[in-house]
C-alpha cells in the first residue's frame, strides 16, 4: 500500500514537472494545428489528461517531450477527423502576435506577413502543417519529428520538402507577401 | 529556388509561439487533475463491474453442470416414459445426445427468461412494454407493378417520427428489425428507405419499447408526426400496445 502511494506521488510530481516545462510548447503546437484558441484550449487539456493517465505506463523508450507531442499529434488528428476545424479569424491572429520594438509601419508590415504566413499554414493539409510546425516553429530534429509522427526519418524529410513547396506555391501567388518568392511550376504544386 | 526555401524557412522560424491567455495554465491544471482523477475512478468502477459478471458466469456454469448431473441421475426413471427411450442405448447414455439436450435446455431457459423480462441487455435483446406501429406505404405496390421509383412520392419523414417516439416515452426503437437511435441516419428517396445504409421497404414494422400509455396517447394526438404522415402521404398505419416487445441490440 505504502509502495503504491509512493509511486502515485512520484508520478504526480513527474506530471507537474512535465506540465510546467511543456505546457506552452504543447499549447503552441496544438494552436497552430487547430487554429481557434477555444479548440486549442480544449485539446491541450485533453492531451495532458491523457498524459496524466498514461504516465504510469510510460516505458521511457523515447524522450518525455516526444512522447507528449506524439499524444498531442494523435489527439489533434482524431479531432480533425471527428470535427472539421473552422478557419481562423484575423482578429484572433492579431492579438497573438508579439509587439516588437520596430516603428509602426514596420510593425504593421511584419504583422501582415505573419498573418499571411499563418493563413497559408492553415490551408495546408494536416501532415504538412504538422511537419512545418514541428520542424520550423518548435525546432524538433528530423529524428524527433519522426518519433512524434510515427514514421521514418526519410518520410519526414520528404513530407517537409513537399510541405514547404506547397506553402511556397500558396505564398508566391500573393504579391503583397513581403518575402520575395518565385512562383512554383504548376506540376510541382500538386502534392 | 533554394534561396526561396531558405527565406521561407526563416520566415517560418520567425513565427511566434502561440501564447495561451493569461491564467490558463493554472486554470487548466486544476481541470486536468479533476478530469484525470474522475476518469481513473470511472475506469476502476468499470473494472470492478466487469469482474462481477465474470463471477456470475462461472457460478451459472457450475449451476448448469449440476443440473445436468441431476438430469443424468434421473434418467433411468425418465426412461420409463415412452418417448424417453432415445436417451438410453444399451443401458448407456450417448454423450452427443446429452450435449444436444443441454443446448436445448439452455435455449429454452433463455427463452423463458426473455418471456419473464429477466434478460439483461448484454445478451443482445431488450424486452419490455411498448407499442408496435405498422406503417404501410401503398406506393410500394405500384413499384412492384413496374413503375419508376423516381415517380413515386414517398418522402415521408421516418426520421421525425423516430424523434417523436424518443421524445414521448420511447426508450428503444427498431424499424424492420434494425435498431434506430435518436440520431440514426434515415434517408428516404422515392420508395427507397435506408437506415444506416441498409435498405428497408414498406410495410414498416416499428417497435418501440417504453411507456406504452404515453406513446399510444401521443401517436393518436392530432398533431403527431404519424397523423401528419398519414394526411400528407396517404399512408395507412396501425398502432397496438403490447406488454412484451423484444428488440435486438444490433
Amino acid at each position: 500500500m505504502q509502495v503504491h502511494e509512493d509511486r502515485s506521488r512520484e508520478l504526480e510530481q513527474l506530471f507537474h514537472q512535465m506540465y510546467d516545462r511543456y505546457f506552452h510548447d504543447v499549447y503552441s503546437f496544438v494552436a497552430y494545428s487547430v487554429n481557434r484558441s477555444q479548440d486549442a484550449e480544449d485539446l491541450t487539456q485533453e492531451v495532458f489528461v491523457k498524459a496524466y493517465r498514461g504516465l504510469a505506463g510510460f516505458r521511457g523508450d523515447s524522450e518525455v517531450k516526444t512522447w507528449l507531442f506524439a499524444i498531442a499529434r494523435n489527439t489533434i488528428r482524431n479531432w480533425i477527423v471527428r470535427k472539421k476545424p473552422l478557419p481562423i479569424t484575423e482578429d484572433e491572429l492579431l492579438w497573438q502576435l508579439p509587439e516588437t520594438g520596430h516603428s509602426p509601419e514596420e510593425l504593421l508590415e511584419e504583422k501582415e506577413a505573419m498573418i499571411k504566413l499563418q493563413s497559408a499554414l492553415g490551408q495546408l493539409k494536416d501532415t504538412y502543417r504538422t511537419v512545418i510546425v514541428l520542424r520550423g516553429i518548435q525546432g524538433f530534429s528530423v529524428k524527433e519529428t519522426a518519433e512524434v509522427m510515427g514514421c521514418t526519418e526519410t518520410k519526414v524529410k520528404v513530407t517537409h520538402f513537399r510541405a514547404l513547396r506547397k506553402l511556397r506555391g500558396l505564398l508566391s501567388a500573393d504579391p503583397t507577401f513581403p518575402v520575395p518568392l518565385h512562383p512554383v511550376a504548376s506540376k510541382e504544386v500538386g502534392t | 529556388m533554394n534561396d526561396d526555401r531558405q527565406s521561407l524557412e526563416e520566415a517560418i522560424g520567425a513565427l511566434p509561439q502561440r501564447r495561451p491567455r493569461p491564467g490558463l495554465k493554472q486554470e487548466m491544471l486544476a481541470n486536468i487533475l479533476a478530469e484525470a482523477t474522475a476518469a481513473e475512478r470511472k475506469a476502476r468502477q468499470r473494472k470492478r463491474f466487469l469482474t462481477l459478471p465474470a463471477l456470475g458466469v462461472t457460478l451459472s456454469t457450475v449451476g448448469s453442470l449440476a443440473s445436468l448431473a441431476f438430469l443424468i441421475y434421473l434418467m433411468p426413471d425418465a426412461a420409463k416414459e415412452p418417448d424417453a427411450g432415445r436417451y438410453v442405448s444399451g443401458g448407456s447414455v450417448s454423450i452427443g445426445e446429452l450435449r444436444k439436450e443441454e443446448v436445448q435446455l439452455r435455449k429454452a431457459e433463455r427463452e423463458n427468461q426473455i418471456l419473464k423480462q429477466l434478460t439483461p441487455d448484454k445478451n443482445g435483446i431488450v424486452v419490455g412494454e411498448g407499442v408496435e406501429i405498422s406503417l404501410h406505404d401503398p406506393h410500394a405496390a405500384i413499384i412492384r407493378r413496374g413503375m419508376l421509383t423516381d415517380n413515386v412520392p414517398a418522402d415521408f419523414d421516418l426520421y421525425r417520427l423516430v424523434q417523436e417516439l424518443y421524445e414521448h416515452g420511447g426508450v428503444l426503437v427498431s424499424i424492420n428489425g434494425i435498431m434506430v437511435e435518436p440520431y440514426t441516419k434515415i434517408i428516404t428517396r422515392g420508395a427507397l428507405t435506408e437506415i444506416n445504409n441498409r435498405r428497408i421497404n414498406s410495410p414498416f414494422m416499428i417497435k418501440v419499447i417504453g411507456d406504452s400509455d404515453q406513446l399510444y396517447g401521443q401517436l393518436h394526438a392530432d398533431d403527431s408526426v404519424l397523423h401528419q404522415i398519414r394526411n400528407n402521404q396517404a399512408l395507412d398505419f396501425e398502432v397496438a400496445q403490447s406488454d412484451e416487445l423484444s428488440i435486438a441490440l444490433k
